[in-house]
Formats: structure tokens, C-alpha cells, sequence
């Protein structure tokens, strides 16, 4: 008997114990998360190239479907503007030289609204954050410089990607 | 004295730790791509063309009256012609052979120069030969600013009774 109550006193003993032990801890995780913001050429081939040859493409221009692939990845929402480098395409001997940035239009394929360029960015898309899988378009080029002088014109465009 | 190293070194800490932070940054923003560049290029060939306008063309001549005989006969705004191209262009004239081909009874030398023509507007009849004369001049542009009509001239004076054909053709340059 005497033993018994011991036992059971013990017993008693150790779950009280146990009871004051401590049996969660915790602690904090921080994800410190900084500005991820980038614009690239996808894998589309680009046709960047216009060829005035019949007297059909000077009367109406000309149109590059698909004549690019941009791609953005964001973790904020994003806007990607267009412009041109000049003010004027640059032209080989005997072009003409004011030829202007404006005779080339640019657009978000599946739209209809042709951005004329100039050296001011232009809206052209925008989209929610993501990766390159859910934030990648294709874009059209529209030309239509009317009876400018036989040679070649060259003109830079700059997409600018910014998140606001 | 103490006091006063505690606060500087604190402030140097504040300092330092504002240093880095606008180090981290400026990296942040250096390490993203957001611009893209690429060049577009016109290949621009050689267009020039040159087509009658739809005008109603003119081109025939009834000598009936001795006034017909005496002054010849005009006819104003006789055909239409246009002209697209991308440099500055020309379009000279001239007869195909040097006389009228006459129906059986007419004159063999009813020379192309009794048929002038010239650009409507303009004061001087050019008279036909086989040779290229030059009628008009123009800038570089398409059909709807390049257009122009033409008045032709006859006086073949008191040739024998006959219908007269000549060929002109008209044609387009650009140097």
C-alpha cells in the first residue's frame, strides 16, 4: 500500500513536470522583397525588315504581323511604353531626310489602335505581375512613308518597361 | 564626455547604415533590364508609273467648216494622265511614225507635227515628232497629286477628204 502511494505520488509528480515544461517556440521568417522589374525580346523571329517594291505598298503601306515578342516580369503591375530613338528615320546616300518617325506605327497584336511613333514614349501594353509565362505579347508594325526617295531607312525603337 | 561619443557614434552608425541601404538600392536597380532597343529599316525600290486618268478621252477631230480648214481645231482637256513615282519625273511625248496613216483616198504626208498638244493650263503647243519632246515635270508623289490634262491641237490645212490616224505615246522618266 504504502508502496502504491508512492508510486502514484511520483506519477503525480512527473506530469506535473511535465506540465511545466515549455512545448512551443516561436520564431518570425521575413521575406524581404525587393522591386523585380524586367523587359526582354522573346524567342519570336523578328521581322523588322519593309520592302517598298510595288506601287501598292507605297499607296497603302505596308504590315509586319507579328514582327516581335516583348516579355515582362514584375511583381508590381506594369506599363510598357514605345518610342523612337530620332525624330527621323537615318537614310543612306541619296534617301531623303525627312523621312519622319511617324510613317511607322506600332501596335499590340489582337488590337487595332496604331501608335504613330515620335521620340515621346507611348503606351503600348500593360499587364499584372507575373513571369515571362503569363506576361508575353506580340506586336505589329505598320509603315506607310508614301513616295520617299529609292534607299535605305533605318530607325531605333526603344520599349521601356516601368511599374509605377 | 561619454555622452557625447555615444551620440556621435550613434549618429556614424545612422550614417553608415543609410550609406548601404542607398548602395542595395542603386544594385536593385541597376541588375533590371527595362529597356530594349531594336532597328526597323525601309528597303525603298524604285516605283514610277505612269496611266491615263480616268477623263473621258477626246482624241477625235471633224473638219467640216472652212473655219475647221482655215484655223485648225482644238480640243481642251483631250485625255488625262497620272503619274506615281518616287523621284522627280518627266513625261515626254511623241509621235509613233512621222506621218497620219490615211484611209484609201487621203494624203501618204500628213506629217505628225499638224498634231501639237500641250499640258492644259500651259501657253505653248508642242508640234508632234518621233522624237521625245517633254510635256510635263512633277515631284516625287502618287496619282492624286500627280495628275495633269492634256490639249491637242490639229491644223492640217486643206488635206484630202480621209479619215487620219497617228499613235502618240507618252512617256515617264525619272533620272
Amino acid at each position: 500500500m504504502k508502496k502504491l502511494i508512492f508510486l502514484i505520488s511520483l506519477s503525480l509528480m512527473v506530469s506535473c513536470k511535465v506540465s511545466a515544461q515549455s512545448t512551443i517556440k516561436t520564431h518570425t521568417v521575413t521575406l524581404a522583397i525587393n522591386n523585380i522589374l524586367e523587359l526582354d525580346f522573346d524567342n519570336t523571329a523578328q521581322t523588322l525588315g519593309f520592302t517598298f517594291a510595288t506601287a501598292n505598298d507605297f499607296e497603302s503601306g505596308k504590315t509586319n504581323l507579328l514582327a516581335a515578342g516583348l516579355r515582362v516580369r514584375s511583381n508590381k503591375p506594369w506599363t510598357v511604353s514605345v518610342k523612337a530613338n530620332t525624330a527621323n528615320f537615318a537614310a543612306t546616300v541619296g534617301g531623303d531626310a525627312n523621312v519622319a518617325a511617324n510613317t511607322l506605327a506600332v501596335r499590340k497584336n489582337g488590337t487595332t489602335t496604331n501608335i504613330a511613333l515620335t521620340t515621346t514614349d507611348q503606351s503600348l501594353a500593360t499587364g499584372p505581375r507575373g513571369g515571362f509565362s503569363t506576361n508575353t505579347f506580340l506586336i505589329d508594325y505598320i509603315a506607310n512613308p508614301g513616295y520617299i526617295s529609292p534607299a535605305t531607312y533605318t530607325l531605333g525603337v526603344t520599349f521601356t518597361v516601368t511599374a509605377p | 564626455m561619454s555622452e557625447l561619443i555615444l551620440i556621435i557614434a550613434f549618429l556614424m552608425k545612422r550614417f553608415i547604415l543609410t550609406v548601404a541601404s542607398a548602395i542595395v538600392a542603386t544594385i536593385n536597380s541597376v541588375g533590371q533590364i527595362t529597356t530594349k532597343t531594336h532597328n526597323v529599316t525601309y528597303t525603298i525600290n524604285n516605283i514610277l508609273e505612269l496611266d491615263f486618268d480616268n477623263t473621258t478621252q477626246n482624241l477625235g477631230f471633224t473638219f467640216a467648216t472652212a473655219t475647221d480648214f482655215e484655223s485648225g481645231k482644238t480640243n481642251v482637256s483631250a485625255a488625262g494622265l497620272r503619274v506615281r513615282s518616287n523621284k522627280s519625273w518627266t513625261v515626254s511625248v511623241k509621235a509613233n511614225t512621222a506621218n497620219f496613216a490615211a484611209t484609201i483616198g487621203g494624203d501618204a504626208n500628213v506629217t505628225a507635227n499638224k498634231l501639237s498638244v500641250k499640258k492644259t493650263g500651259t501657253a505653248t503647243f508642242l508640234p508632234l515628232s518621233i522624237t521625245d519632246q517633254t510635256l510635263s515635270t512633277g515631284a516625287k508623289g502618287g496619282f492624286e497629286t500627280n495628275t495633269f490634262q492634256i490639249d491637242y491641237f490639229a491644223n492640217p490645212g486643206y488635206i484630202s477628204p480621209a479619215t487620219y490616224t497617228l499613235g502618240v505615246t507618252y512617256t515617264v522618266s525619272a533620272p
